[in-house]
């Protein structure tokens, strides 16, 4: 009962106010008058007994206020007046609202453009009950290498655990509730349609562990594990885009990769696909985080291994699980070792000569990793993760830019109100609602600006991903949505905290008697206020100058990179693809005879195009290995006249000739310069011989020359080991160069058509300049670049605005001042230069601690830089440069309007 | 400050009681009640506008009086208060409670 009499009251006092208002005077009113008649009644005079009787009550409107604040949703009602009072007097200078609210939308739509990138990719859990129990199983151990030495370095062995050991890890682990085996997903798969999919391959216990269940049909099973029969289960997405959400689906065949040649004729006995056995639910997209899923196929664990090379593949599998509850993650480590342990026994028992000690030690020597998974799978996130770390580093620091910005401008402000404060404190205004009231205001500033920004982010993460087309295709579940909202909101009360809370206690701190007796301050107040307010100009600067260095250091990387000498001509060479293989001697001839070629040539894997190829081990007599030390190489395949044409310079030897491609075997090489000096040191090793092959009867390859380093995979390569041999057959995945003058665009049309010569259905791929090929391999560097820069320009934006509204405001309080000097003498550029030496001298600083800044963080991105060190001098003296020249400007425009004041005025101003 | 504001909000809770224990008898307006209380405890507790408004606003705020509206006959409005049923638990509440600490100090005073 006195609950919902409450919430009368409450309700009653929000929305009638006026006649509780009233109610209120009419009953003081009444107390007042009875009180008078009693007087009159006991023989005073009337107007002497109604004084009194004011006398007795006291402050009517502090009785007011004090009864008025027992009234249920009181708070509520002076949150309303000061939100009320806060948009009036935001309204009264709508310059310095502008700027501030842009400032705000500007600083938190950005890190909220950051987050909402972020947040699906890295951060969101899986949309699973009780994601925090799903841990994936890994292992710690030495180098798989030790058993296995032909695995070349460059596979990753990942912490992947041997897949052959997930059954009996399956049967045997007492703390999971559920585990299932999984394959990543695998974009390249396609619909009949030729519509791509993503698809995931895992065992029958993925959907029972991870707790989905379907919405159509059933979930793939460990029944299936055991049958063996291929099942799939498809997305909500795709049975609706798809199958028109036809529950008949429900045991048709999925029809999966099939070549386009084989839909007309009949599929032969080709393995008719997996039967859609059930539909999952439209929250479900897969535990690759932000990526979605639209097939899950079964991946049926392998039986358990027979013999001991039945161990030898594991590639790409991981293992998960779900953890009964209350089981920690050292529990079931330490159960986990166990069954290793058992396991290693068993298998010594079974395998006997086979199972040999290497292979032993390196199984008992496995440790396990369990590592909570709660987010799933976080290979894009790992993929954009330097991009992604450079724009949220970008983001903050512009959001503290746009704190202090807006801190600065309220700094300001507040001087200016101090009047309207001294007298309100004056009246009997009490300092907390003072404060909150001045707090409202910029909460207010924060909320729209946070509104506007978080408005503008939709369009902010479009431009992102305008800029970066591989994220964008790789996280499709980027959106503004309820997690973005919240994270918005927060960090919009967080800005008010950071930019509003430190004004508004200065200006509630303010003495009574300044602020009345004139508008000007004294020295020493005018000091420590602006002490506060240069500070914050300063951290703005320094911030500023981080962004901006770092920019530089990014433009300068990527230019860096450009100009890189590859070791090869980019600058006349064209280059492109063809899909077929083609006959190597015609097809260059061919090319050769168009006008204005000089050389044309082919060659296959590496330099700069995709494709790697790395070869075991090098033994060339002579050479002593030094243990630890790797003794493969990089290699390609390359045609006649290669290093002529791509402008290599052959340090010693001779270029391929198209005999060289007809001898049987592989016998002649040319290899780099790199290579020459790691096995032959100083001496010629044209002529001399080596093994790609540990086996001393291996067919020995003669050096037939040396060539110039040229970067192979990127162009931060080192100088890379290298064997070039000849090139045999072309195939789809060769890369032809044509050495020429002419623009690739002018020569495409002639290169098609001469190709179409020989097979008139044959594509050419793209026809570019081999520096165009060669930039083209740059993801991450031009989109931190771009980044950086945009955010740097934002920043020094910021600042601009910031420094002009601070000096224009500190500027005017000074007009009385100002006036005085000019009225001693002092002349226009005199006033000026005063104004911009103040300046300087807080933009000096500003930089100076911006350069400690930069040196403190800028090693963070060392990796990501080129050619240059992270702390660049030319870099930051340019950033410096930059900086002061916009200060410089920025500071001028209040300077000479202060300097044109006229003394009079401004002396009668006080 | 500090000091002050426990004083009122000791005198607050007293004044709650003698309010509600007022009222139990018959509803009465503003300055009525405070003329009862000043009759009742002989002129020892002299209640204020200052304290009285708030007081009686609290009060009806938390249900457990009724404010209610009538005219004199000389034509002004009057607003007088009536105990609630959720008022007279909170009374009997109240005075429990104040039974309790009057025992309580009584005990500390005599054995000291």
């Amino acid at each position: 009962m006195p609950f919902t009499s409450k919430i009368a009251n409450l309700w009653k006092n929000l929305t009638r106010r006026h006649q509780i208002e009233d109610d209120l005077s009419d009953e003081l009113r009444g107390y007042i008058e009875e009180l008078t008649e009693r007087k009159v009644h006991a023989g005073m005079d009337p107007v002497r007994a109604r004084r009194e009787s004011m006398i007795e009550v006291g402050g009517v409107e502090q009785l007011r206020e004090e009864t008025r604040a027992q009234r249920i949703g009181f708070e509520l009602e002076t949150l309303g007046r000061d939100v009320r009072f806060a948009f009036r007097s935001l309204r009264r200078s709508p310059a310095f609202t502008a700027v501030a609210v842009f400032s705000l939308a500007l600083g938190i739509g950005g890190v909220t453009v950051a987050f909402a990138i972020i947040d699906p990719i890295a951060l969101r859990e899986l949309p699973v009950p009780h994601p925090e129990e799903l841990v994936s199983l890994g292992s710690v151990r030495g180098d798989v290498r030790t058993f296995m030495p032909w695995l070349p370095r460059i596979f990753k062995v990942g912490d992947n655990l041997p897949a052959p050991m997930f059954r009996l890890l399956r049967e045997r682990a007492n703390v999971f509730s559920g585990m299932f085996l999984y394959e990543g997903v695998d974009r390249s798969s396609s619909l009949e349609s030729g519509e791509q999919v993503q698809v995931e391959r895992a065992s029958g216990g993925f959907f029972s562990t991870l707790g989905v269940f379907p919405v159509v049909g059933r979930m793939m099973t460990e029944q299936d594990d055991r049958s063996k029969v291929p099942v799939a289960v498809i997305s909500e997405r795709l049975w609706r885009r798809h199958f028109s959400a036809d529950p008949k689906v429900i045991g048709t065949t999925l029809i999966l990769n099939r070549p386009r040649h084989e839909h007309e004729g009949e599929s032969g006995n080709r393995d008719p696909g997996p039967t859609i056995v059930g539909v999952a639910p439209a929250t479900f997209n897969g535990l690759e985080a932000g990526t979605r899923t639209d097939v899950w196929l079964l991946l049926p664990p392998e039986d358990l291994p027979q013999s001991p090379n039945d161990l030898n593949f594991w590639f790409g599998r991981r293992i998960m699980g779900r953890l009964k509850p209350g089981v920690s993650l050292e529990r079931a480590r330490a159960e986990l070792s166990g069954i290793n342990a058992q396991i290693v026994n068993e298998w010594s028992a079974r395998f006997g000569a086979g199972w040999n000690v290497e292979r032993r030690t390196w199984f008992e020597s496995q440790g396990f990793l369990v590592a909570g998974s709660a987010r799933g799978f976080t290979s894009v996130w790992s993929r954009f993760r330097p991009t992604l770390l450079i724009l949220l580093a970008s983001v903050a620091s512009l959001f503290l830019i746009a704190c202090a910005n807006t801190g600065s401008l309220l700094l300001a402000r507040c001087a200016h109100r101090r009047r309207e404060v001294a007298v309100r404190l004056a009246v009997g205004g009490a300092r907390n609602r003072l404060l909150r009231q001045f707090f409202t205001e910029s909460v207010v500033l924060s909320i729209f600006g946070g509104g506007i920004g978080l408005a503008a982010s939709y369009w902010g993460v479009q431009l992102m991903f305008g800029f970066a087309p591989d994220l964008a295709a790789a996280s499709p579940n980027v959106g503004i949505d309820v997690r973005v909202f919240a994270f918005t909101a927060l960090l919009s009360v967080l800005s008010a905290l950071l930019f509003g809370l430190v004004p508004a206690l200065r200006v509630t701190r303010a003495k009574l008697s300044f602020g009345i007796r004139s508008e000007r301050t004294t020295p020493g107040d005018s000091a420590s206020r602006w002490a506060l307010n240069k500070l914050v100009i300063m951290s703005q600067i320094a911030l500023a100058m981080l962004l901006l260095a770092g920019a530089g250091l990014f433009l300068r990387t990527l230019y860096n990179l450009k100009h890189t000498d590859t070791g090869f001509d980019k600058d006349n060479i064209v280059v492109f693809s063809v899909n077929e293989g083609l006959d190597i001697g015609r097809t260059l001839a061919r090319l050769e005879a168009l006008p204005g070629v000089e050389s044309a040539s082919v060659w296959e894997n590496g330099l700069l195009r995709p494709g790697i190829q790395q070869t075991g081990p090098i033994f060339v007599e002579g050479y002593v290995a030094e243990p630890g030390v790797d003794l493969y190489s990089f290699g390609t395949f390359v045609g006649p006249g290669f290093f002529k044409t791509m402008g290599i310079t052959l340090l010693s030897g001779r270029d391929f000739t198209p005999e060289d491609a007809l001898l049987p075997g592989r016998p002649v090489a040319v290899i780099s310069a790199a290579m020459a000096k790691f096995f032959f040191g100083n001496q010629d090793p044209v002529g001399r011989t080596f093994r790609p092959d540990p086996n001393p009867r291996a067919e020995t390859i003669r050096i037939i020359g040396v060539a110039e380093d040229a970067k192979y995979a990127t162009l931060r390569d080192e100088p890379t080991r290298t064997i070039y041999w000849p090139l045999k057959k072309t195939a789809a995945t060769s890369t032809y160069a044509i050495r020429t003058q002419r623009e690739p665009a002018a020569i495409a049309s002639e290169i098609t058509a001469a190709l179409q010569e020989f097979d008139a259905d044959i594509r050419v791929g793209k026809i570019l300049r081999m520096s165009e090929a060669a930039e083209g391999t740059l993801k991450t560097e031009p989109l931190i670049a771009r980044f950086a820069s945009g955010f740097s320009l934002l920043s020094l934006f910021l600042v601009c605005v910031g420094l002009y509204g601070t000096l224009s405001y500190s500027v005017a309080l000074r007009t009385g001042e100002i006036g005085i000097r000019m009225a001693l003498g002092a002349g226009v550029p005199d006033v000026i230069t005063m104004l911009m030496r103040e300046t300087g001298w807080i933009v000096g600083v500003g930089i100076v601690v911006g350069i400690t800044l930069i040196a403190g963080t800028t090693q963070l991105i060392a990796s990501l830089l080129y050619g240059l060190t992270p702390t660049d001098p030319i870099t930051i003296a340019a950033a410096a440069l930059l900086l002061v020249a916009v200060a410089a400007t920025s500071a001028y425009l209040p300077a000479r309007r202060a300097s044109r004041v006229d003394p009079m005025v401004a002396l009668r101003h006080e | 400050m500090g000091s002050r504001k426990q004083k009122t909000d000791l005198l607050r809770g007293t004044l709650d009681l003698l309010i509600l224990r007022t009222l139990e008898l018959q509803p009465l307006h503003g300055i009525a009640v405070a003329d009862r209380i000043r009759q009742v405890t002989q002129g020892t507790f002299d209640v204020q506008a200052g304290s009285l408004f708030p007081a009686l606003h609290r009060l009806e705020q938390e249900g457990w009086i009724a404010g209610e509206w009538t005219t004199t006959e000389q034509g002004r409005r009057i607003k007088s208060y009536a105990l609630t049923a959720a008022g007279r638990k909170q009374l009997n509440a109240e005075k429990k409670q104040w039974d309790r600490i009057v025992a309580a100090v009584g005990q500390v005073l005599e054995t000291s």
